[in-house]
């Protein structure tokens, strides 16, 4: 009995030996050539799915927008500062006309 | 008193300095976009360097300026100084602002991100932010305030150096020192050192004009005290 089933596990691991070897070759006989791999795409890493045609979800930067908002910020800060300035001096210049015809109508009065 | 004397007008020059910084900007920005070749790697994006490079100057400049400044006030005690250091930080600040906006701007064609935090981009940041601090103190700080506020724009020249220095000893992501190297094409470099000398003139008139601005705020603070000598009611 022993001997039977030793002679069917031998067959089984010939027949799997024989089964790898074919397909193999199989494989071998599918594989590019020089010439082919040369010219194909190269294969997408695993995780990562080709896309057939233009993508669309590619990123693009317009270097227009990013200059005109670059240049805009600089020339809006300088004139907002330029305002703050100019209303501050003109704040000032009331103020001090004002505490000024205080002053003067203080002392007449007085 | 000072303040009894008449309102002073606008002088002549600080006109004719208004005057020579609209132009000169006016012509940068014109060598900037026509005079000035296209850069062949980052292409039109390139055209920001003109006006973010001279502004990052002006604002170490500025920085360097609020430090005199407050030195000058630390050891003296005397407001004249302290009015230059005002001026200084408030400027350092407007064109620190210009920096870190146009520059993620040309970051984020150049690098794909906006903000990296690579060394040049970080020590920037933190010094705009120590400037910022040093106007907030000055402002709301109390009666140390000015002691305070020039203390921090000392810290804050010494960060400027290490800013300025730090793309050439830790070489992150932040381009090299082009200019100082004379990597630039002659129409680049005339139109980068025009832009140069425009901001220059730019700081000149915004400084003499927020010296003047101390000044007067310093005078009304005097007519205010006089006033309330008087026993009027402001």
């Amino acid at each position: 009995m022993m001997m039977r089933l030793l002679f069917i596990f031998l067959i089984c691991l010939q027949a799997k030996a024989t089964w790898a070897q074919t397909s193999t070759t199989a494989t071998t006989s599918q594989s590019p050539t020089i010439e082919e791999s040369m010219t194909s795409k190269p294969k997408a890493p695993p995780g990562f799915e080709p896309i057939a045609g233009k993508d669309k979800r590619a990123e693009r930067v317009n270097a227009n927008v990013l200059v005109a908002v670059s240049y805009g910020s600089i020339f809006t800060l300088l004139i907002g500062y330029l305002f703050f300035l100019v209303r501050e001096h003109r704040r000032i210049s009331e103020e001090r006309e004002f505490l000024r015809n205080k002053i003067e109508t203080q002392k007449s009065s007085s | 008193m000072q303040s009894t004397k008449p309102e002073s007008r606008t002088p002549i020059g600080l006109w004719l300095c208004v005057a020579l910084s609209i132009g000169m900007l006016g012509r940068g920005f014109w060598m900037a976009f026509y005079y000035a070749p296209t850069e062949k790697v980052m292409g039109f994006v390139q055209k920001i360097f003109y006006f973010h490079v001279p502004a990052a100057w002006i604002m170490f400049l500025a920085t360097f300026v609020c430090a005199v400044g407050s030195i000058g006030y630390l050891i003296t005690r005397k407001d004249k100084w302290d009015v230059i250091g005002d001026a200084a930080v408030e400027l350092a600040v407007l064109f620190g602002a210009m920096v870190l906006i146009t520059g993620p701007l040309w970051g984020r064609k150049a690098w794909g991100a906006y903000w990296v935090w690579d060394v040049r981009l970080t020590s920037s940041l933190v010094l705009v932010l120590t400037l910022v601090a040093c106007k907030i103190v000055r402002g709301y700080a109390g009666p140390s305030s000015k002691q305070i506020a020039s203390g921090l724009a000392v810290f804050a020249v010494v960060n400027s150096v290490f800013v300025y220095y730090s793309v050439d000893i830790w070489k992150g992501t932040h381009p090299p020192k082009i200019v100082a190297k004379g990597d630039l094409a002659p129409q680049m470099s005339e139109t980068l050192w025009f832009c140069v000398a425009a901001f220059i003139v730019l700081f000149v008139t915004l400084m003499w004009s927020r010296i003047r601005l101390g000044h007067r705020r310093g005078e009304l603070d005097s007519l205010y005290h006089h006033a309330a000598e008087l026993g009027v009611e402001s």
